[in-house]
């Protein structure tokens, strides 16, 4: 069922609404309560954009990484079951940490968490 | 009279039978900022008589309803307190501990109140030449060890616990188990933790430690540090894990390139405290805590997460303060690719 404006068009407007006509009349705590009200927007708004693109490329590298080092029938088909296969091999030592592409591979999968949670911290 | 008045009413007659003071008046009471855990109330009092007449600039430190595993009972801080002032740490002087609770409802201290300002945002863009920064970083080292001259055992804090093993070990342990009992896994802080443990610096000697000594926890007027606030984590542990958790990328606040919490650099911290314990320390061992330091955080984020998760305290901002982890990952990615870019660890010397 279409549903328009949708979500994230709903979100961008109610963030920009935000900052232009509210934020600029507060101050104290009610400024960083709508600051913090405006980061959330945000974040849920990037989230919904970004759950378009199934599976995320950051969850097929995943996948792909515990198949080549013959994890991969422990994976779950959703993400969450791969990234828990993930980190119980790192815990449990099955993975070599000092491994480059593991370190290639956590270095994507928080990049890609980043680009949803604060993609200005990628920046510099 | 509304609940505040009351509070500080209720305050004033207890100091003033503490104090055996004539009179006591209030001149000023108010919730201070920052402490998401406790209640901080910042009440000035004139008073009349007693073991201490004259104008009073206090600070009343409560429970608020909700409590951090960690952190310490308002009776233990002040304990705490006791021994750091006692030291000649800038810890606030602690003054009188409640343990009735009919008082104002809850255990609480009262203790003076510090000049200056803890806000991050002031500190680091405050404008100060290159000399004035070096001596306020100097400062800080400085007062970390004056605290880290305080050994165990010390009998009026038998509550904090001695690890058995290695600090170091011993945090490790702690948050691989930590990360063992959610429900969410956490690779790149495995990973971090299998790291910590195999570049584990040389057991060094067990001191008491702040454990949240950073900007946003120091007051300071001008260019010197006044106070260190907020002693509710302190437990005897490495002295690095303070240095570490100070220098921290996590509390530059903006100020990425000043490596001691977005203020000054880590030569002069280092300098102020080999001149204070004199001794020195190992700037890779700091550099080792620094990492710990990023994946203390990044529990404590999944820990603030998780109480609004349960429904325990709904909030935005614990909420958010759970989506941050990925910065704290991106941060020990980053710095463990650097720390073994640059042939980490280096072995101590001898024991710290």
């Amino acid at each position: 069922m279409i549903n328009r404006p949708e979500a994230a068009d709903l979100l961008a407007e109610a963030r920009q609404l935000l900052k232009t006509a509210i934020l600029p009349e507060l101050a104290g705590t009610h400024r960083y309560e709508a600051l913090m009200i405006a980061n959330a927007l945000s974040i849920a708004q990037r989230e919904i954009e970004a759950s378009g693109v199934t599976p995320s490329p950051a969850t097929s590298a995943l996948k792909a990484f515990l198949q080549a080092k013959g994890l991969g029938d422990d994976a779950g088909n959703e993400a969450g079951g791969a990234e828990s296969a993930l980190a119980l091999a790192i815990a449990e030592g099955r993975i070599d940490s000092a491994d480059p592409e593991l370190e290639a591979l956590l270095r994507e999968l928080t990049a890609a968490r980043l680009r949803i949670s604060n993609p200005g911290y990628l920046g510099d | 009279m509304s609940a505040s008045s009351n509070l500080a009413t209720a305050l004033a007659d207890y100091i003033a039978v503490r104090t055996g003071a004539r009179q006591v008046a209030v001149v000023s009471f108010d919730r201070l900022s920052g402490g998401a855990i406790q209640d901080n109330f910042g009440l000035t009092l004139d008073i009349e008589g007693g073991s201490h007449p004259g104008r009073q600039e206090l600070v009343v430190r409560q429970d608020a309803p909700s409590g951090v595993r960690e952190s310490l009972t308002r009776p233990q801080e002040f304990a705490v307190l006791t021994a750091a002032f006692a030291a000649g740490v800038k810890a606030p002087e602690p003054l009188w501990l409640c343990e009735d609770t009919s008082i104002t409802g809850q255990v609480f201290y009262v203790m003076r109140r510090a000049r200056g300002t803890a806000s991050p945002k002031q500190l680091v863009r405050a404008e100060r030449t290159d000399a004035e920064r070096a001596a306020l970083t100097r400062q800080f080292g400085q007062q970390l060890a004056c605290l880290h001259s305080i050994r165990p055992p010390v009998a009026a804090l038998d509550f904090l616990s001695m690890p058995e093993e290695d600090a170091a070990l011993s945090r490790i342990h702690r948050y691989r188990d930590y990360l063992h009992g959610i429900d969410e896994p956490h690779p790149v802080l495995e990973w971090a933790l299998q790291w910590l443990e195999r570049n584990r610096p040389p057991t060094g000697q067990w001191v008491l430690c702040h454990c949240d000594f950073r900007t946003g926890n120091v007051m300071v007027e001008g260019h010197a540090l006044t106070a260190v606030l907020d002693w509710e984590f302190a437990t005897w542990s490495d002295p690095c894990e303070d240095l570490g958790w100070l220098c921290s990328r996590s509390w530059r606040f903006g100020e990425s390139e000043r490596e001691v919490g977005g203020i000054g650099d880590k030569k002069d911290l280092l300098a102020g405290y080999a001149e204070a314990a004199g001794r020195e320390i190992d700037p890779f061992r700091v550099s080792y805590w620094e990492v710990m330091a990023l994946v203390r955080w990044a529990t404590i984020a999944l820990q603030q997460a998780r109480r609004h998760l349960s429904g325990e305290q709904r909030s935005l901002e614990l909420a958010l303060t759970g989506r941050m982890v990925p910065q704290m990952e991106w941060d020990l990615l980053q710095q463990i690719r650097e720390l073994n870019a640059a042939g980490m660890p280096k072995p101590a010397g001898a024991d710290q």
